[in-house]
């Protein structure tokens, strides 16, 4: 069997919570999931949310929906999906710290390049921030040179990113659950607006690529295993870097907030509940944590599963949340035409 | 979903073994119908002689964290000390950590240290659910501000004259016994965090390998949130940064030639909160490289510094330091 088959039939999601009965069947079905029969897992659609178990997405009349592919990723599709998300962790941070785009050496490649539409520098009011802020971009524009090198000729081209804020943008999309009985927004979220908003996107898109880089550092193969762990890591810590500094913000914060505004806390768990909408029924976000009686407060700065480790969104429900669609699509929100890539459309997601 | 909401209950950390416990079963007999090699039962499978040393890690974080933010009899208790059945030996309680009374004030950063602890906890659950038979016994391990301050004095954080207040308050300074705290979780847990960011290509097993590439990015964010918390004390106490850069350059010092750690001082206003390379990636430590931090010696030998008598499990030995 090749690698690509063990790729498609092993659920590495079993350990997490909620999945446990579709991942011994996974398991159990092996052989015969490798031979081509996906019978036994058929019946299990309501917990599973990507290519590998829903061939055919069932069409809507209110989307565009695109099937998502059936793919047998090789070790370079693996590592440019880890640069596509990047290229648009680089776009957000690069602009929010001063106003600039990657260099034009670091988005060249095969696909359909594309520009970094929207956002502006965020005016920091406090500096130490602005140290942080710093250092996830060096560290976040660091790891695209590194994919980029270990891609070679492989490289696919920065798309086309849309990292704008405020009402219709990618950033509203992604702010709150916005499903059927969900009240209108009177607000919009604009992340280049104060050091807290610029945390709230920061963490939202890294909770992305923090959940979903682990998943491909484990299914990648040898050759490319030892730098993916690396990186897996390098994201993670960056994560936890924005977490903690969103985290000691809201925990400085009154109690109570004042009338018609809500606490940064508030703030942190509604956004999770925005980008949860896009990636399936589990719970695969979580906010920072949150006042606990009138003087204590909890932490949550690991999004972890029962086992408390990172949980892992599928390439499929990472793309749900970045292209803002629980409907199989391959373009949308932060990236109006889609990503370069053998992985490219989003799972039917529908929670 | 909400930090309240965290699965924090005895009845979460039975169904996280009773999971990966399963999961371990079914992945061997799979592989066995696979006729993979090495793979007809999971607990003696390659993976195991890694999977030993990163539950030996979690021994060392899991008691630290739980006594100092829970207090005493937060240690292992013995079921989950023991070594399994293939070895079937008691393990060894950590008696020497002590509970640390936090000052008023300091909220946030014990609402941080509680998360870390209840996730040390649930990890080391889980990979003695993985490892089952092959679980190595926890051995003694020496947890004394003693031992800690040898440490400091060692890579010139504090001056051999000093009283390391790690576990008692300082009469002069209540934040101080915070700061130390924080810089003696922090050696622990970026040690783990180094060799769990490096353990992935040493993974095969279907099962194993998500859950340590989660593992890593997990044990990563906790060593960055205790270095982000050392960062924050540190805007109002600046030596603090010098403190943990001799700390990190005594760890790489003592490990071998390659670059293995990083301080926390910032450069061209660039903070280090992560400790990442040029090319932003993890930087990550061989076990054995582990084992020269942890027991204090830049040769190879196999017990000193937080283990007095070594540790159970494959990989015992510390590396040959240039």
């Amino acid at each position: 069997m090749t690698k690509g088959d063990e790729i498609m039939d092993i659920d590495v999601k079993g350990i997490d919570g909620g999945e446990t009965r579709r991942h011994i069947l996974g398991l159990l079905g092996g052989a015969s999931v490798a031979a081509g029969g996906l019978a036994l897992l058929s019946g299990c659609n309501d917990e599973i949310r990507d290519a590998t178990s829903i061939p055919t997405p069932t069409p809507t009349a209110t989307s565009t929906t695109a099937a998502p592919g059936a793919y047998t990723a090789t070790n370079a599709d693996w590592l440019n999906f880890t640069l596509q998300l990047h290229y648009l962790l680089a776009a957000y941070l690069q602009r929010s710290l001063d106003g600039t785009t990657l260099s034009a050496s670091l988005t060249g490649g095969s696909g359909t390049a594309g520009q970094v539409r929207g956002g502006q520098a965020v005016a920091f009011t406090d500096p130490v921030l602005r140290t942080l802020a710093r250092e996830v971009t060096t560290a976040t524009v660091a790891r695209i040179g590194l994919l980029r090198r270990t891609l070679g000729s492989a490289v696919t081209a920065q798309p086309a990113i849309d990292i704008s804020g405020g009402q219709g943008s990618p950033f509203q999309a992604i702010a709150a659950y916005s499903g059927p009985n969900a009240t209108p927004p009177t607000t919009f979220f604009n992340p280049y607006a104060s050091d807290k908003d610029y945390l709230l996107g920061a963490v939202a898109l890294f909770a992305v690529a923090t959940s979903a880089i682990p998943r491909i550092a484990a299914l990648a193969g040898n050759e490319v295993r030892p730098v993916l762990g690396l990186i897996c890591a390098g994201v993670a810590a960056n994560d936890a870097t924005l977490r903690n500094a969103l985290f000691y913000r809201a925990d400085q914060e009154p109690l109570t907030p004042p009338a018609g505004e809500k606490t940064l806390f508030e703030r942190a768990n509604i956004m999770s509940d925005g980008r949860d909408q896009f990636d399936g029924p589990a719970d695969l976000d979580q906010g920072v944590g949150g006042f606990a009686g009138k003087t204590d407060v909890n932490a949550n700065i690991g999004v972890t599963d029962a086992n408390s480790i990172q949980l892992r969104r599928t390439p499929e429900q990472a793309l749900g949340v970045l292209y803002a669609s629980a409907n199989s699509v391959a373009a949308g929100a932060f990236f109006p035409a889609g990503i370069n890539g053998t992985i490219r459309v989003s799972g039917l997601n529908v929670a | 979903m909400t930090g309240a909401e965290r699965i924090v209950d005895e009845e979460g950390v039975r169904c996280g073994a009773r999971r990966a416990a399963l999961a371990a079963l079914v992945g061997g007999t799979m592989l066995a119908g696979l006729a993979k090699p090495a793979a007809a039962q999971v607990a003696s499978s390659v993976d195991t002689a890694p999977l030993q040393f990163a539950l030996n890690m979690q021994y060392l974080t899991t008691n630290f964290l739980q006594v100092v933010t829970y207090g005493q009899g937060r240690q292992l208790p013995a079921e989950q000390i023991r070594g399994g059945e293939l070895s079937d030996k008691p393990g060894v309680s950590a008696t020497s950590v002590l509970p640390v009374k936090f000052p008023t004030g300091v909220r946030g950063i014990q609402a941080r240290i509680r998360e870390m602890a209840d996730e040390h906890w649930y990890r080391t659950l889980m990979l003695r659910g993985v490892l089952r038979a092959d679980s190595p016994a926890q051995t003694q391990i020496d947890y004394s501000a003693q031992t800690f301050a040898k440490m400091f004095v060692a890579a010139g954080a504090m001056a051999g004259t000093d009283t390391l207040y790690l576990y008692t308050a300082s009469p002069s300074d209540p934040l101080e016994l915070v700061r130390n705290v924080l810089l003696a979780a922090e050696t622990l847990v970026s040690v783990q965090a180094s060799v769990f960011a490096a353990l992935l290509p040493s993974m095969t097993n279907e099962v194993t390998l998500p859950m340590m590439a989660s593992l890593a990015a997990s044990a990563a964010g906790n060593a960055t949130t205790i270095r982000s918390m050392l960062y924050e004390m540190a805007q109002a106490k600046p030596e603090l940064l010098t403190k943990l850069d001799r700390l990190a350059a005594w760890r790489d010092r003592i490990d071998g030639t390659s670059t293995t750690d990083a301080g926390l001082s910032p450069v061209n206003g660039t903070a280090r909160t992560a400790v990442t390379d040029a090319d932003g990636a993890y930087i990550g430590r061989t076990p054995q490289q582990a084992l020269n931090v942890l027991f204090m010696s830049a040769d190879a030998v196999t017990q000193g510094g937080f283990f007095p008598t070594g540790i159970n499990g494959a990989i015992v030995r510390s590396g040959k330091a240039n």
